[in-house]
């Protein structure tokens, strides 16, 4: 019984001294306990590499260039296209700075433990694109917009950020997240010179097609999550 | 949770032309092997397949067995695996006890937050760090560092530890003590250590040396 005794004792004490010992949890971590988020995807998420002031401020101060740029020779759709075609780069960078061996020194780990790849790369993929889409809306308050414009960055955000993790999983994020902005900018200044309208790859065709890509790059992502759970070094 | 034996038959990985790593066959069992070689002698290579990180190209790895080209293997494994990998694995922004108590969120180390956290603290005053709990990782020294990364890897029951040059950056006390904590465990894990630090791996009294050269098997002992 003594063993026992002792084994619970050390236990206990443990448990207690991991309590004062144990710092703070940070402010993200304590309001996501806070709306019941499970214990284990706070610490993830507070975890999450991107979620630096630096990150934060690059952003802002694109997404704040992109809100007040053009003159007035500009119609305000051409001026707010300015912000609607960078705004879905926000989270490709983020995805591209939150995933990988470039961006986290416990890749290898986490490549090696038993919790899913996808799941990791979901719990951060979600946590950039919720940092970008609260960035971008602060951006979008500041331009000259108005209708449902104001919400044409969301499908794009989306489609963006999930080829750059389905390319990513197959050719390495870096390169996907290099690809989907070159692929991203061209097909936008290209639509937008052939109809002579800034705002014209936003229109509906634009949204459809970014629906698409996103419900293909989500497939891809489920058929090739095993290639999450391998270290390449890329 | 027994300690596992591992086996490669007929494994290979190639680099472009070159081979990286090519072992006929290999057994590593119950207790401490220690793997021995030069710089690109294929020690980090071998490590990180033995730790599934990286399939093999060529070739079979069992453990108990089992194939680990089958997920569900490569769950298992992956549940009773601790593992150290080469170089600094040891973010600087975030604080000592966050670091070791995600990495033990990813390793599912226990069914509950409080048993988890009991755990993590085990380990990190396990590597003499208690005071440090709270410090954030970047004012730490290399070799508190490496602690830190070694605690991560040590925290929790593991029947299979892999760990790659657990000994750099350490100070003769702290050597002699990682080497006490891998021979008490050595009865009920099978450890796979990879070091230059050939005085200290005797220290370990391994059942098993592998030397290699040119990612193959020199010799084992």
């Amino acid at each position: 019984m003594i063993p026992d005794l002792d084994t619970r004792l050390a236990h206990n004490l443990d448990v207690v001294m991991a309590e004062i010992s144990a710092p703070r949890r940070g402010r993200l971590e304590r309001a996501l306990l806070r709306v019941h988020v499970p214990e284990s995807t706070a610490r993830l998420v507070s975890a999450t590499p991107t979620l630096r002031v630096a990150w934060f401020v690059s952003v802002a101060l694109v997404l704040a260039f992109a809100a007040s740029a053009g003159d007035a020779s500009w119609t305000d759709a051409s001026r707010f296209a300015v912000l609607l075609t960078l705004a879905p780069l926000a989270p490709v960078v983020g995805v591209a700075l939150s995933y990988g061996p470039h961006a986290d020194r416990t890749h290898e780990i986490a490549v090696a433990a038993p919790l899913s790849g996808l799941r990791l790369v979901l719990v951060r993929s979600i946590t950039v694109l919720t940092a970008s889409a609260a960035l971008t809306t602060i951006g979008v308050l500041l331009a000259p917009s108005s209708g449902w414009l104001r919400v044409a960055w969301l499908l794009p955000s989306l489609a963006t950020a999930s080829a750059t993790l389905a390319l990513g999983s197959r050719f390495g994020i870096r390169a996907a997240a290099f690809g989907v902005a070159t692929v991203w900018l061209t097909l936008v200044v290209l639509v937008a010179q052939i109809a002579d309208d800034g705002a014209a790859p936003f229109g509906a065709g634009g949204q459809l097609a970014a629906f698409a890509v996103t419900c293909a790059s989500a497939a891809a992502l489920a058929m090739g999550r095993r290639r999450l759970e391998r270290w390449d070094g890329r | 949770m027994t300690a596992p034996t591992v086996h490669l038959e007929g494994v290979s990985l190639r680099l472009g032309a070159r081979f990286v790593l090519d072992i006929p066959s290999l057994t590593i069992g119950p207790g401490i092997t220690v793997v021995h070689g030069a710089n690109g002698s294929g020690k980090s290579t071998l490590l990180r397949l033995l730790a599934t990180v990286t399939p093999p190209a060529q070739g079979r790895l069992t453990v108990s067995g089992r194939s680990i080209d089958d997920p569900s293997t490569q769950l298992t494994v992956r549940r009773i695996l601790g593992y150290l990998p080469q170089g600094d694995t040891v973010p600087t922004r975030v604080r000592v006890f966050d670091h070791v108590d995600v990495v033990a969120v990813m390793r599912e180390l226990a069914p509950t937050a409080r048993e988890r956290r009991a755990m993590v603290y085990r380990a990190i005053a396990g590597v003499g760090l208690a005071d440090l709990a709270g410090e954030r990782c970047g004012n730490l020294s290399g070799g508190q560092r490496r602690r830190v990364a070694l605690a991560a890897a040590l925290a929790g029951p593991s029947a299979l530890l892999v760990l790659d040059e657990p000994d750099v950056s350490l100070d003769d006390a702290q050597l002699a003590s990682l080497a006490a904590e891998l021979t008490e465990r050595s009865r009920t894990t099978t450890i796979v250590v990879a070091t230059h630090h050939a005085l200290w791996a005797a220290d370990l009294h391994p059942r098993q040396m592998v030397h290699l050269y040119q990612g193959r098997i020199a010799s084992t002992d």
